[in-house]
């Protein structure tokens, strides 16, 4: 069950040095790969993207696609992993300079990831609506992820304000419910309305542990309990 | 007697009456539904067991112990076979949580009387809950639209009345189908479909307690149903 261009590109034996072929291949072909994945897959989804059409538009052979990847699916999670880190550092850079509060630091980050989404829509549409359809290992990723931004969201409940009896899966709803939103709008090419959803974004992430209650409701609608 | 009582019989299976006995097999109609509706339970079986796009028509046919042949005299393909599987999913999940004992009661009653059917309904079957909320987007085209307007439905099954004009109620539903898809999807993969209804408290908090007060909210999460 082997494809001849993968063979060609299966490591050399032990003994003439691990990876001495990945080495010796320039980096560039690497995130060329990286690139021609993110743009195919927000055009056509993973299931229908091949190698072959990644192969085609990074202008690189298959033999060296199997020199960097074993599989599609290897190489989707690779592309998440590559957005996901710059996506990191960006908020890092954007979270990190002053000296910010906890609500401050989740409205500049919510900020800052609406202005990413709204800059690199492809690789946006990887990480928030490809990855939940690439394979198992895919939404591993997404679901990790997610819980790396319940865990900033779960410092908030160290404030005064905070309620002491929120459930403890208030948290990754309040990611699940942030990506959601965001997923709409990508997946409805709507990218342009987003900054008009990040005082939303901003109201659903915070509203819970700043005190005050929702009592959006006429007390009439509430009904009798 | 040229045709005996096709007509009659094909309306008493309809009624779903026991078919009398006849040295001719079964009803024309009946077998026709019969075998429809194995198929839909072999799309079902498959795509949760395979995930949508590695699921194959042998996959569905076997599961369903029915010919390729006859699948195609039934379904263009798998993703019409999906599709009416995921309409009949939708429907039945959609009704029972539009039941009766729900509708009538004030609006925090009938979101926890919701909810809980919701949590039910799915807390039966983990193929039927999978196929409901995780393999549809996997699947895109028709399935996904269908199940984005689903998702809706589903939101606005559980708004308060009237709605606060203050709020973008788009974006709320959104919000709160999210947070709910999230933590039903999460809990199956850790634990099971028999352990969703354990959510119930969590999924009435997150959806009272934007528009009511906390503690109010609280005490309706861990009302019994």
């Amino acid at each position: 069950m082997q494809y001849l261009s993968q063979r060609l590109a299966s490591k050399p034996s032990p003994g003439r040095g691990e990876g001495a072929a990945r080495e010796a291949l320039p980096a560039p072909q690497r995130e060329r790969i990286l690139d021609a994945t993110e743009r195919l897959v927000a055009e056509h989804g993973c299931a229908d993207t091949s190698i072959e059409a990644i192969v085609k538009a990074a202008g690189v052979s298959s033999v060296t696609f199997y020199e960097f990847f074993e599989s599609k699916e290897e190489c989707f999670v690779a592309a998440f992993d590559r957005a996901v880190s710059w996506g990191g550092e960006e908020l890092a850079t954007a979270t990190g300079a002053a000296e910010l509060s906890w609500p401050e630091r989740i409205a500049t980050g919510l900020r800052a990831v609406t202005r990413l989404v709204v800059a690199e829509p492809a690789r946006a549409r990887l990480c928030l609506v490809e990855a939940q359809t690439g394979g198992p290992e895919l939404s591993i990723r997404f679901e990790a992820a997610l819980d790396r931004v319940a865990a900033k969201l779960r410092e908030g409940r160290a404030l005064e304000t905070a309620p002491g009896d929120l459930p403890p899966t208030h948290e990754e709803a309040t990611a699940g419910a942030l990506a959601w939103l965001l997923r709409g709008r990508l997946e409805a090419g709507e990218v342009d309305g987003l900054e008009a959803l990040y005082p939303e974004l901003v109201d659903i992430a915070l509203a819970p542990y700043l005190g005050g209650g929702g009592s959006r409701v006429p007390a009439a609608a509430q009904g009798d309990g | 007697m040229a045709e005996p009582g096709t007509q009659a019989t094909a309306a008493r299976s309809a009624t779903g009456e026991r078919l009398p006995p006849g040295r001719h097999g079964l009803p024309r109609v009946f077998v026709a539904e019969n075998q429809r509706e194995r198929l839909l339970n072999g799309v079902v079986e498959a795509v949760a067991e395979h995930g949508y796009n590695a699921t194959t028509i042998t996959a569905i046919t076997a599961a369903a112990k029915i010919s390729r042949r006859t699948f195609y005299e039934y379904f263009e393909g798998k993703e019409d076979c999906f599709l009416a599987a995921y309409e009949m999913i939708e429907a039945h999940v959609l009704d029972s949580m539009l039941a009766p004992p729900g509708a009538e009661a004030p609006w925090p009653d009938r979101v926890r009387i919701r909810l809980a059917a919701l949590l039910d309904a799915l807390g039966r079957d983990a193929a039927i809950s999978r196929c409901f909320l995780v393999e549809p987007l996997a699947a895109g085209g028709e399935v996904a639209a269908r199940y984005r307007e689903a998702m809706q439905l589903l939101a606005a099954t559980l708004r308060p009345e009237p709605p606060p004009s203050e709020l973008d109620m788009e974006v709320r539903d959104q919000a709160l189908v999210g947070g709910i898809v999230t933590l039903i999807v999460r809990r199956l993969n850790s634990g099971g479909a028999p352990r969703l209804p354990e959510l119930l408290p969590d999924l009435v908090e997150l959806a009272l307690a934007p528009y009511m007060d906390r503690e109010e909210a609280k005490r309706q999460a861990l009302a019994v149903v």
